[in-house]
């Protein structure tokens, strides 16, 4: 494999090194997309999961379905849908509004239900304490709700954070200039399909890899938290 | 203080309250008793509109709370409730659980609540748990930090709904004390229970209840030595062993 002619042999790892630029390139971009769309998954999932558990109906009722269509249709259709559908509306989005956009929506929606069920795991007592003191719904949410579902959503908020960074990977489908479509223009011209992506692969996980580790402590701080809940509590 | 007006509550096709009217006076303490299931709970959940009421009138401190548009909020805010299960707010330490309403809901100035919560948790006897949080605090701790808190709001008057009954059993007299001391107050107290001592000791008025009505009520000596009505003594026949 590593032999002279195999496909990974040393001169095509030396071919890529001296293009290391071109892949910082991808690197930087595919940041740069993350950062974004996550702040617009945070933005939409944390509002619609809110609004999943409001008394409401037909707000709730309006949030299932806008959680439902955008888990259950892939990614790549959606991103489909804008680059190719949008136009005939007359709306031209650039690649990387499109990528911001559908990976953040998409995320947004699985944020959505993190939340949903984060709210929902705090007892209906908390709500009942908050009402008899005076609160409104919102201030109750706020002081009382929210900041005790924080801890069992960060680390699952965590791991969607991780998919979200990988599922930027799609936009290379509409030639967005990320990791992966750099690593695929680069070993196209070539030929080094190899080298490039397990470069691209590496690049990934060193983005990666401390968010999963981040959410695993959070993790066991929370089970280590409700033991000791529960062990006081039967004391 | 509380007025309930041909007052009824169902949950689903269950009846749960048939036609209650009650009037409570300024300052009276009237103890609730009666079998699990008899309503007692939905009743006093009704009097701070925790639970909605399917016809009837609530009529709180001069405010109809079964009126559209009511404001239910501020009229909350003089109507404290210390519930079964505590419920204090575990993310806040206990000062914290005392100031966090006044402060957020009241408007009060924050070295004011500190200062008033101060006092109140010194009445529980629990000043040196200020910056605990509620779980390293025992049951009994954790429902007189709940008292303290109620407190706090200033309430005219404080609904107790079953304080001692998630408890164990050596817990429940230091609870029972804080409610006797505060039975000395001018505040109105509403305390559903099933601690008949605590009933003789501090009501000015029992009420019995039992599938959702009123079967009997009267002053305490009345109730527990010569009950007039059977339901009333085949409870207390259970209870009074």
């Amino acid at each position: 494999m590593f032999s002279a002619n195999g496909p990974f042999a040393w001169f095509k790892w030396e071919a890529l090194f001296l293009d290391w630029k071109v892949f910082v390139g991808g690197f930087g971009y595919t940041i740069l997309l993350s950062v974004f769309a996550l702040v617009l998954a945070l933005v939409i999932g944390i509002i619609v999961g809110i609004c999943s558990t409001s008394q409401t109906k037909i707000l709730r009722g309006i949030m299932r379905v806008f959680v439902e269509f955008f888990q259950n249709t892939p990614l790549l259709v959606q991103i489909f849908v804008l680059y190719n559908g949008l136009p005939f509306l007359g709306i031209v989005l650039s690649v990387t509004t499109i990528g911001i956009l559908a990976v953040g929506v998409y995320h947004g929606a699985y944020i959505a239900e993190v939340v949903r069920s984060g709210i929902s795991s705090i007892t209906k007592g908390q709500f009942e304490a908050a009402y008899s003191q005076g609160f409104t719904y919102w201030q109750a949410m706020r002081y009382i709700v929210l900041p005790q579902a924080k801890r069992v959503i960060m680390p699952p908020l965590t791991m969607q954070a991780v998919n979200l960074i990988k599922n930027t990977s799609m936009i290379a489908i509409i030639s967005g200039a990320d990791i992966i479509f750099t690593a695929k223009s680069w070993s196209s011209t070539n030929m080094y399909y190899a080298p490039a992506f397990v470069v691209a692969g590496l690049l990934y996980f060193i983005l990666c890899f401390p968010l999963t580790r981040a959410a695993k402590k959070m993790e066991l701080r929370a089970q280590e938290q409700a033991a000791g809940h529960v062990r006081e509590q039967a004391a | 203080m509380i007025k309930i007006e041909g007052m009824n509550k169902h949950f689903g096709k269950l009846h749960v309250l048939k036609d209650i009217d009650l009037h409570i006076k300024t300052g009276e303490k009237l103890v609730v008793i009666g079998p699990s299931g008899s309503g007692k709970s939905t009743l006093i959940r009704c009097m701070n509109f925790l639970e909605k009421p399917t016809s009837g009138k609530v009529i709180v401190d001069g405010v109809e709370l079964t009126a559209p548009k009511a404001p239910i909020t501020k009229v909350r805010q003089n109507v404290a409730m210390v519930f079964q299960s505590f419920n204090l707010y575990p993310h806040k330490t206990v000062l914290e659980n005392l100031t966090l309403a006044p402060i957020k809901v009241q408007g009060v100035d924050k070295k004011q609540a500190e200062e008033s919560a101060m006092m109140y948790l010194d009445r529980v006897g629990l000043a040196n748990k200020a910056d605990a949080y509620p779980t390293q605090l025992s049951g009994g701790q954790q429902q007189r930090v709940a008292i303290a808190r109620a407190l706090n709001m200033h309430p005219k008057v404080i609904l107790f709904d079953e304080p001692t009954s998630a408890l164990d059993p050596e817990m429940i007299q230091e609870v029972l004390d804080v409610m006797v001391g505060l039975s000395h107050d001018n505040i109105t107290m509403v305390v559903v229970t099933h601690e008949m001592g605590f009933a003789r000791q501090v009501a000015d008025r029992v009420l019995f209840m039992d599938e959702g009505e009123i079967v009997e009520q009267g002053p305490p000596e009345h109730f527990f030595t010569n009950p007039t009505n059977d339901r009333t003594k085949l409870f207390l026949s259970k209870i009074l062993r």
